[in-house]
Parts: C-alpha cells; sequence; structure tokens
C-alpha cells in the first residue's frame, strides 16, 4: 500500500551562487550592510497538492510530458526525495529499477559483475552466487561472462544489467519506462520475464512514454501536468484522454 | 545519525564494495595492481629520507624512519579528511535510486583509504626494522581509536558541508596545503623554540602525529596532544550532528 496526502515538493535549482559559500557569507554580510539581501536559492514547485492512494494489487501507470513530475513522483515513492510537506506512507519495501546498471564495474568480468549489482540491490554474497549461474543461463552471453564487461558491446551490457536486475521480483516495483534490452532473439525472453516481474510484485508504478506499454501493463493510470495530478482513472480512459489533448 | 550508521554496518558489503571499485578501477591494468600504492609511498619516503637528512645534517638511520611513518600517517589522515568533500557528489548514482543514507558514501571513502592505509603498513614495519627501534606500538595502538574518531567526525562534517556549498573543496584543499607545511613531518617539534611549541600541537594533524608516531618510534609524546585532539573531535563531532540533522534528507537536492 502507498498513501501520498496532500503532498509538496520544493527543491532548490541549481545555480552559480546557490552552491557558493562564499556568496552566501557576501550575502548575510552585505544584507547586513545594505539592509536588503537578494534570494540566493530559487525553489521549483515540482510537485503540487499530490493525493493518491494506491492499494496492493495495483498496477498503476504514469504518463505526462517532459517535465510533468513523473520520475520526481517515482523518487518520492522510492524515498529518496524527502516531501517539502504532506506526508508519504508505504507499507512494503520499494524496490526502483530506475538505474538499472548501478553497481556495474566495467573492470571487472561477467560473473563478479552479477554479485555487485545484487549487492548492490541489497542481496547478500551467499544469495548473490547462489544466483549467478541462473542469470549466466538467462543472459545468453556464454563465454564473454568471464570477460571483463568494458569489452562488451553496449547490447551485451545491458542484456547482463536486464537479467541481474530482474532476477528477483521486488515487492514494490518502481520502473522509469520500460526496461527490455538486446537483439531480437533476446527481446522475447526479456518481455516475458519483465511480464512476469510485473505480474510478481505486489504494487507496479510505471512511469512511461509509452502508451501501449501503459495500457498494457497497468490497470490505473495518472496523468501529471505541471507536477499535479490531471486525471486518474483507468488506464484507458486517462490515455485516450492524453492522447487526445496532445492531437488537439 | 547513529540509526543509519547501524544500518550502513548491516550493509557493510557495499561499502565494501564502493570502497573497492574505487581502487580497483585505479589500478585495474597494470600488472603489480595495488602494491603500487605501497611503491608510491616507498619512493616517497625514500628521496625526501635522504635529501632532507642531508640538509638537517642528520643521521639517515634516525631521520628516515621518523620522516616515513611521519609521511604515512599524515598521508592517511589528510587524504580521508580532504578528499571526503568530493565523497557524496562521487557516489550521486546510489543516492538517486535508492534511499540511502548519506552516510554510505562517507563510510564507503574512509574503507578506501583506511584500505590504503594498511598497504603501507609494511613500510611501517621494514622502516622500524631498519632503524632497530623498540617501539611501544600498544601505545599507538590505544591511541589510533581517537584518531579514527576524529578522522569520521570531520569526514562527516566536511562531506556534508562541502555538498551543499561547493567553494568549501577548495578552501580545505588549500587549508590542507598549509597543514603540510606546519605539521612536524619532515621536521621536528624540538627544532621550534619551546614556548611556540603549544602553538604548532593545537593543529591537529600535529597531535595526531604526535600520539602515533612518537609511541612508535619510541620518542617521548605530549600527553596535551591527546587533549588537543579530543577537543577537535569534541567540536566536529557537535559540526557533524548539526550538519546530519539538517541535511540528513535534503541533501540529496544539493547533489
Amino acid at each position: 500500500m502507498i498513501k501520498i496526502e496532500s503532498l509538496n515538493l520544493r527543491y532548490p535549482l541549481m545555480g552559480h551562487f546557490s552552491h557558493s559559500l562564499q556568496s552566501h557569507l557576501l550575502n548575510s554580510v552585505g544584507g547586513v550592510l545594505a539592509g536588503k539581501s537578494k534570494e540566493l536559492v530559487s525553489y521549483v514547485h515540482a510537485l503540487r497538492d499530490i493525493n493518491l492512494f494506491v492499494s496492493d494489487g495495483s498496477r498503476v501507470g504514469i504518463i505526462g510530458h517532459n517535465g510533468a513530475g513523473k520520475t520526481t513522483l517515482l523518487r518520492v515513492i522510492s524515498g529518496v526525495y524527502p516531501p517539502s510537506s504532506g506526508a508519504i506512507t508505504t507499507n512494503g519495501t520499494v524496490h526502483a529499477l530506475t538505474d538499472f546498471t548501478l553497481g556495474m564495474d566495467p573492470n571487472a568480468d561477467g560473473i563478479k559483475n552479477i554479485i555487485f549489482r545484487l549487492i548492490f540491490m541489497g542481496y547478500k554474497f551467499a544469495d548473490a552466487k547462489k544466483a549467478v549461474d541462473d542469470i549466466v543461463d538467462f543472459s545468453g552471453l556464454g563465454e564473454f561472462i568471464n570477460l571483463p564487461i568494458r569489452t562488451y558491446s553496449t547490447g551485451m551490457y545491458l542484456r547482463l544489467a536486464f537479467s541481474i536486475s530482474t532476477h528477483f521480483a521486488p515487492d514494490i516495483l518502481v520502473l522509469d519506462e520500460v526496461i527490455g534490452a538486446g537483439d531480437e532473439s533476446f527481446r522475447d525472453k526479456a518481455q516475458k520475464r519483465l511480464d512476469h516481474l510485473i505480474d510478481q510484485s505486489r504494487i507496479v508504478v510505471l512511469s512511461s512514454h509509452d502508451i501501449g506499454a501503459i495500457n498494457k501493463y497497468c490497470t490505473r493510470t495518472i496523468w501529471m501536468e505541471k507536477g499535479s495530478i490531471m486525471m486518474d482513472e483507468d488506464s484507458k480512459t486517462v490515455t485516450d484522454s492524453y492522447l487526445s489533448s496532445i492531437s488537439r | 545519525m547513529i540509526q543509519d550508521l547501524l544500518y550502513c554496518l548491516k550493509r557493510w558489503r557495499l561499502i565494501h564494495l564502493i570502497g573497492i571499485t574505487g581502487l580497483r578501477s585505479r589500478y585495474a591494468r597494470s600488472a603489480i595492481g595495488q602494491l603500487w600504492l605501497t611503491l608510491f609511498t616507498m619512493i616517497q619516503i625514500g628521496v625526501t629520507g635522504v635529501v632532507w637528512s642531508l640538509i638537517w645534517g642528520m643521521e639517515i638511520k634516525d631521520y628516515l624512519p621518523y620522516v616515513g611513518l611521519g609521511h604515512v600517517i599524515y598521508l592517511y589522515a589528510s587524504q580521508s579528511i580532504n578528499e571526503s568533500t568530493g565523497c557524496i557528489a562521487a557516489e550521486a548514482r546510489l543516492f538517486y535510486n535508492d534511499p540511502m543514507p548519506l552516510l554510505m558514501a562517507v563510510l564507503a571513502h574512509l574503507y578506501k583509504h583506511f584500505i590504503v592505509f594498511l598497504h603501507n603498513i609494511p613500510i611501517i614495519i621494514l622502516l622500524l626494522i631498519y632503524g632497530n627501534i623498540s617501539s611501544e606500538w600498544h601505545i599507538s595502538a590505544l591511541f589510533l581509536a581517537p584518531v579514527l574518531i576524529f578522522i569520521f567526525m570531520s569526514s562527516i562534517f566536511l562531506s556534508i558541508v562541502a555538498n551543499r556549498y561547493r567553494d568549501v573543496t577548495q578552501v580545505i584543499a588549500l587549508i590542507f596545503q598549509l597543514t603540510f607545511l606546519v605539521t612536524p613531518i619532515m621536521w621536528k617539534l624540538d627544532f621550534v623554540p619551546e614556548e611556540y611549541r603549544i602553538f604548532f600541537l593545537l593543529n591537529p594533524m600535529a597531535s595526531m602525529l604526535e600520539l602515533l608516531r612518537n609511541p612508535l618510534l619510541n620518542m617521548p609524546y605530549s600527553e596535551l596532544a591527546l587533549s588537543i585532539l579530543v577537543g577537535w573531535t569534541a567540536i566536529f563531532t557537535l559540526g557533524a550532528t548539526w550538519a546530519y540533522k539538517k541535511y540528513r534528507r535534503h541533501f540529496i537536492f544539493w547533489l
């Protein structure tokens, strides 16, 4: 269960001076002397009054234009961004697959990278070692698995990352864009794996520009616009109005 | 902070991996790998030892262990603290994906430098054998605890402040450049007129050397150094607690 109540998020916009202690000191001293100081840090109101209840078993899609606040909302759900006001309660452990190559080291071989990546995902060395054979098998990289992954092509690299990241089904799955990898033969396998993953997770939140994927995986969809929720209904209704708003 | 510390320690595997990855990428494709670490320090110490023993007109057998131990300890402490200013930003990807205490980056950074320090321990042993010194190593070992706590607290404080205010990185780098000159590494505190010695000891790096190096070389150490170091640690602990409370969750916006 995920419950978000009148949540707002403002975050500092980084400029040349917002990061400087020198400017801050000058500003406060100058403020005393000149009687007026200018604001160094400006804030973006990234999420506005978000109310959302996601019950167990839900498959929720998030759509919207670039900069509408989709990724920000995902990060709030993952617990990365603290809300400026309002509250979020999550029941369960969130696994974000927003960065599915995190922890991989180009200089180490494939086997080692499987272990590294799983440790980064929060598993123990013993669990990781047990999973190695299955992952190697699924990735279909064969002998290449013993080479440093800097020698891999981009496709092979992503294939390995995908195989590792989707090996264990998470409790609450947060996805920023549908992930997939590889050539024609692998794409089918990856598709099945992703279907399985989405099927196994208790809650799935998927943000995507791919309306087809949203309609396929999600029963309910949120349309975000300028940091607020524009519409929150079943996927068909929301994606239809979204598409018609674009073509208009 | 303590809760986060426990959480990070529970995920020690991650600390280990992040720490090691930094080192591995540096020595990945060299034949002797991390032996470079040891070699690098040895050559640096050898050259400074010979040159400065001639300048001071001191016996090399006495001077080399002095300058060598000083270097190894100073390098460890100064690099740990100095480079902590960039350690949070270096692990930005980690923080964007999952909720992760910022302490994780600090711990991984300190772990990495401690590993480097361990690589230099053989040099210390070699130098002690070379100088034929009956060292009071158990006293140094005892003082290692306050030194590590000092490094830990100052690194937490500086990493957070430097993440928020990026020019702090430059200020700290500058301070450490000066610290090298005012810390008795190449010269001895005895060279300074007695009434001024206390001012040199106020520098935490100097008091740290006094506590770790002097017993190892069987030289007298000032007990004042311990009080000074504890005092600095208290200041940085206050600073770290304040900064941690303020930026525990909001540091992410300043990455």
